[in-house]
């Protein structure tokens, strides 16, 4: 006889009276499967993207530029990578830093600029494509013209109307007909500062354009180039970079390729930081959701194991038997796949209108990515399935005889119920009943426990990430902006003696109401005092600057040195460990720093960096100087030194920048307005401004982190619901006969909410303690690889946690709640005799 | 102690009107051991159900102690079960993650008789000071009815309602529960037995016997009251 329509049936009649206990797992899964396959959607998506757009604007693999002022006539860079095998494409490009005024509508900005100047005849540039996002691209006959396309993450920024004018530093005023991307700033990083483009204003422009623009006529700095397919990228650079010397001695190249490029490594690690992340964080609430699953699952299964000992007991074969169960996992888990791939589509959806509005590359498309939802689809399909087969092939291993038996569902206490079930609790019997029940069960309780614990733990994650962030970023502000919100660093267009004409005027330009010159060079360090071979002699500070960062290796960091006065009133870094001493050579380091390097405070570092000869020119130098505090910015290349000791380091005297407070009353525009137009000013932006593109995204970023938590919150009330309302199931009969005693509903319901209260609790704890773990675990294993530079500061904002923690264990408790109707529905005088 | 008049239960099961009890008029007093007494869907177990104000007739009046609870509150049904009757079942219905004693101890707590004997001396009554931290589970059939009887008494309520309570028990052990509730039946409550045993109904003072929801027969056993001594089944 086939039965299989008989268990067919009988499994839907199941669904019919478990329908709430099934749709209830089957949230549980959709919410596992939904949230896995939506992040992990974003992560398909956005690296297609990403190399899409690559590949559209066809990036550099190989760049030379030319060190500190010097230009080549145009051709001659280009003509030498042309003969060069390996080389496909090269297109030389002419570079150069400014300062733009623009109208916006929250009023007129001040920012700093480059221009690039690129080859735009025949449709191009061909290498680094610039592609218009919005307006138009630049007309052949406009090259020449002072008609530009501005960068859109600073047009987005900003909110920049797709034409208009701007008004480069110098007072020459250019018409913008357009925004574009370009994959050098598809992320905007600038001296280490992801998201930069609050400070950055990058115009594209044809080189002809450029070339007047900067007064440089026929002049580039700077080629950019793609590979023949199977060129070796180390060969090919090292020929350009010989061919360049013996075709034009003493000018300095530096060369870097694609893997180099800031944008480029941001975009990269950002994803596969990002993907790492949700990686752990999908498994891990796929895992407990799926574990939650598999308890109730078995738990559902177990309340059939007299009739499967029925079964049993008439012959019937264990496969067979198998069925019924299975065919209500696959309710499960059709339910929940279905469910889940609805929710993994909104995620998916929701994610993808986030990044779409910070990420600015040529080629979005955020497609549904099947193979993702198929995966994830089979494995959520498998879950539940397995789920009943477990409890299946354990009630099968039963003697029949056993099975049928009254009160064979009882805890036999296996393990370690014996111990513990006989724990002395305080409190009458009826109070002690919820303690009792957790304890006759204790590998029952411990599951349960584990599947809250664990989506607890997430949601401990996901507060704590970004908790840190923000806690990160308000410190990094806190550290630079002082005791003055518009502290702001003047830029100078080059390095100038500190007694210079031009560095007087601006420390005595009245709308400064304090000011002090500092000096910013790059360096590099390691943790030990040997040092560090050097070798070719530079004829400007700008070269040698640059050759440092080109000594680096693997156990060198490199970083950005500000050397300030540290007895200055104006700012001075914060000194979280040891102090800011004057009186040897010493340097302050981000804590990321020394803990990347090694070394703590007392320690002695070795530093390559410029040095002045005596010949009045410049080379790399390397002093041992002791690490003499941490300081608070979170960014691991930020470095400070006391001005006593420029000497030291052969960089007394020079400076580059000027760091001041706006005179009282004028805010930082005024500053910006008045010094657009000083002399030997490149720049002026105000410390706080770097922060709030990363502040704004971050916002943006938090309603995701606000729907993660709502769904692991949901998640939790789900796995409680399902607790409770399957524990009211198996111990009807208990209740039924606390009923027949004169206990009242209420006090039964407060039994269940004490069960749940002590779980939740307890879950809680353990909840808690693996998300701190699991959140020292990504900020130290995952976060470093993606943002190698930002040092995390690990935060958790406590009383957010203590509210969560109690929703958390008010949900559990009060889960039961949701009960009720079916205990003032039971009818007690039937379920006092039924014999389970 | 127990006075019905005119108790009918009727359900509706679709379009049929089942007559559970039909016009069932009875009393019962204290020291009385009554047996009622049916073959199965005679409706004994439902008039012990509204004797224990687990359930509620659809006509008729019940009194309990002198008073209607026929149409009692939720909670006046609550208070009663608490105060006045007490249950044993036939699959003895102990709670598992209790042990003998803290089930006995619920008995006492559930009813607030703190004042009576403990809950240890109530389970030396029925034979099991030696098993007070034994859960059900390791515990005989016998025992976990000797454990639900304990429970019973514990409340010190004045009428005990036993739903065949020898059910699922061998014939010693049958007897031995039996004679344990014959004990209760003192001048202060009252001990009403369910069964299909007519071999049972012998050791009764009273036996009142139920065909299709109607008595048919209410007095003492035929042959008159044996001692268990006699009982065989």
């Amino acid at each position: 006889m086939n039965f299989l329509p008989l268990k067919f049936r009988w499994a839907m009649r199941d669904l019919r009276n478990r329908w709430l206990q099934v749709a209830g797992i089957a949230c549980m899964i959709a919410i596992g499967t939904g949230l896995a396959s939506g992040l992990q959607s974003s992560t398909q998506w956005r690296t297609a993207s990403n190399e899409a757009s690559i590949e559209l604007t066809n990036m550099y693999e190989l760049r030379a530029r030319l060190g500190g002022d010097s230009q080549l006539p145009r051709g001659s860079i280009e003509t030498i990578a042309s003969g060069i095998n390996g080389i496909e494409v090269a297109e030389e490009r002419l570079i150069y830093e400014s300062q733009i005024e623009t109208d916006t509508p929250e009023g007129t900005v001040f920012v700093p600029s480059r221009v690039i100047g690129v080859d735009m005849s025949d449709n191009g540039p061909h290498v680094n494509g610039v592609i218009p996002a919005v307006g138009r691209g630049i007309e052949p006959s406009e090259f020449g013209e002072p008609v530009v396309l501005i960068e859109r993450n600073f047009g987005v920024f900003y909110d920049i109307p797709i034409e208009g004018e701007l008004r480069l530093g110098g007072g020459t005023d250019l018409q913008f007909v357009g925004q574009a991307t370009s994959p050098e700033y598809f992320l905007v990083v600038e001296d280490g500062d992801v998201l930069a483009q609050a400070n950055l204003a990058v115009l594209f422009t044809s080189l002809e354009t450029a070339q007047i623009l900067s007064n440089s006529p026929g002049m580039v700095n700077d080629l950019v180039a793609t590979l023949k397919p199977g060129a070796e990228l180390d060969e090919v650079e090292s020929a350009l970079l010989a061919e360049i010397e013996k075709s034009h001695p003493g000018i300095n190249v530096v060369t870097s390729t694609r893997a180099d490029d800031a944008a480029y490594v941001a975009l990269t690690a950002d994803v596969e930081g990002d993907a790492a992340v949700y990686n752990v964080l999908s498994i891990i609430l796929f895992g407990g959701a799926a574990f939650a699953a598999l308890n109730f699952a078995a738990r559902i299964v177990e309340t059939q194991r007299r009739e499967i000992g029925t079964l049993m007991a008439m012959g019937v074969k264990p496969a067979s038997i198998a069925v019924r169960p299975v065919l209500m996992g696959l309710q499960i888990a059709v339910l929940g796949v279905l469910f889940g791939l609805m929710i993994g589509w909104l995620i998916s959806r929701m994610m993808a209108t986030v990044i779409e509005d910070f990420l600015v590359v040529p080629v979005f498309s955020a497609p549904f990515q099947f193979e993702v939802f198929l995966v994830t689809a089979f494995i959520g399909l498998l879950v539940p399935i397995v789920a009943v087969l477990w409890p299946v092939y354990r009630a099968v291993r039963v003697q029949p005889v056993e099975a049928i038996k009254t009160g064979h569902l009882a805890s036999r206490g296996g393990g370690l119920a014996p111990l513990v079930g006989r724990l002395p609790l305080p409190g009458n019997s009826v109070m002690r009943m919820p303690f009792r029940n957790l304890l006759r069960a204790p590998r029952r309780t411990v599951l349960t426990l584990i599947a809250l614990s664990t989506v607890l733990a997430l949601i401990f994650a996901v507060i704590g990430m970004r908790d840190s962030f923000i806690t990160t970023l308000s410190e990094g502000n806190d550290e630079l902006i002082g005791d003055h919100p518009d502290r702001l660093i003047v830029n100078l267009d080059g390095f100038h003696p500190t007694r210079s004409d031009v560095v007087a005027d601006i420390l005595a330009n009245p709308v400064l109401k304090s000011a002090e010159a500092v000096l910013t060079v790059g360096a590099n360090v390691r943790p030990d005092a040997d040092r560090i071979r050097v070798g070719g002699d530079f004829a400007e500070l700008a070269s040698a600057a640059d050759a440092v960062r080109h000594i680096a290796d693997e156990n060198s960091l490199q970083l950005s040195i500000q050397i300030l006065d540290f007895r200055s009133e104006l700012w001075t870094p914060t000194a979280r460990d040891g102090s800011l001493v004057i009186d040897r050579p010493g340097i302050v380091l981000a804590r990321k720093a020394a803990s990347d390097l090694g070394v703590g405070v007392g320690d002695n570092v070795a530093l390559a960096h410029p040095k002045s000869t005596d010949q009045g020119n410049y080379t790399i130098g390397s002093t041992s100087v002791e690490v003499i505090a941490i300081h608070g910015y979170p960014i691991r290349s930020v470095a400070y030194v006391d001005s006593r000791q420029a000497e030291t380091l052969g960089l007394a005297q020079i400076t580059n920048g000027i760091t001041a407070i706006p005179q009282d009353g004028m805010s930082l525009h005024d500053v910006k307005r008045v010094l657009f137009e000083t002399p030997g000013i490149a720049t002026v932006r105000g410390f706080s401004e770097g922060f709030k593109a990363i502040r704004d995204l971050f916002e943006q970023f938090s309603a995701i982190f606000l729907v993660i938590e709502v769904v692991i919150l949901g998640l939790t009330l789900l796995i409680a619901f399902n607790t409770a309302n399957i524990s009211i199931e198996e111990r009807a009969r208990d209740h039924a006969t606390m009923f027949a005693f004169g206990v009242s509903v209420p006090r039964v319901l407060f039994n269940l909410a004490i069960e749940g209260l002590v779980l939740g609790a307890v879950a809680s704890v353990i909840g808690f303690g693996l998300g701190y773990a699991l959140l020292v675990w990504i900020f130290v294993a995952l976060v470093p690889n993606g943002y190698p530079e930002l040092g995390i500061v690990f935060a958790v904002n406590l009383a957010q946690v203590i509210v969560l923690l109690a929703i958390a264990i008010a949900v559990i408790a009060l889960a039961p709640v949701l009960s009720v109707r079916k205990l003032r529905r039971m009818d007690v005088p039937s379920t006092l005799r039924v014999l389970e | 102690m127990i006075d019905l008049a005119g108790v009918s239960k009727h359900y509706q099961v679709g379009p049929v009107t089942v007559h559970a009890l039909d016009g069932i008029d009875m009393r019962v007093d204290e020291g009385e051991f009554v047996v009622i007494l049916g073959a199965s869907g005679s409706g004994k177990t439902t008039l012990l159900n509204i004797i224990g104000a687990l359930d509620q007739p659809t006509f008729g009046t019940v009194k309990i102690g002198g008073r209607d609870f026929a149409s009692a509150s939720r909670s006046e049904l609550f208070a009663l079960r608490r105060d006045t009757v007490s249950f044993v079942f036939q699959s003895f219905n102990l709670f598992a993650g209790l042990t003998a004693l803290e089930n006995v101890q619920f008995g006492v707590d559930v009813a607030g008789k703190t004042n009576g004997d403990g809950a240890r001396s109530h389970l030396e009554a029925v034979g099991l000071g030696d098993r007070i931290d034994h859960f059900p589970h390791e515990l005989s059939g016998g025992e976990q009815q000797r454990v639900a009887i304990a429970r019973a008494l514990a409340t010190e309520n004045p009428i005990l309602l036993a739903d065949e309570p020898t059910g699922e028990l061998d014939f010693r052990t049958g007897a031995q529960i039996m004679e344990l509730l014959i004990g209760q039946a003192t001048e202060k409550s009252a001990v009403l037995v369910v069964t299909h045993n007519r071999e049972i109904a012998r050791v009764a003072d009273r036996v009142i016997e139920l065909s299709s929801g109607r008595i048919v027969g209410d007095g003492p056993p035929q042959g008159g009251k044996a001692p268990i001594s006699e009982l065989r089944w």
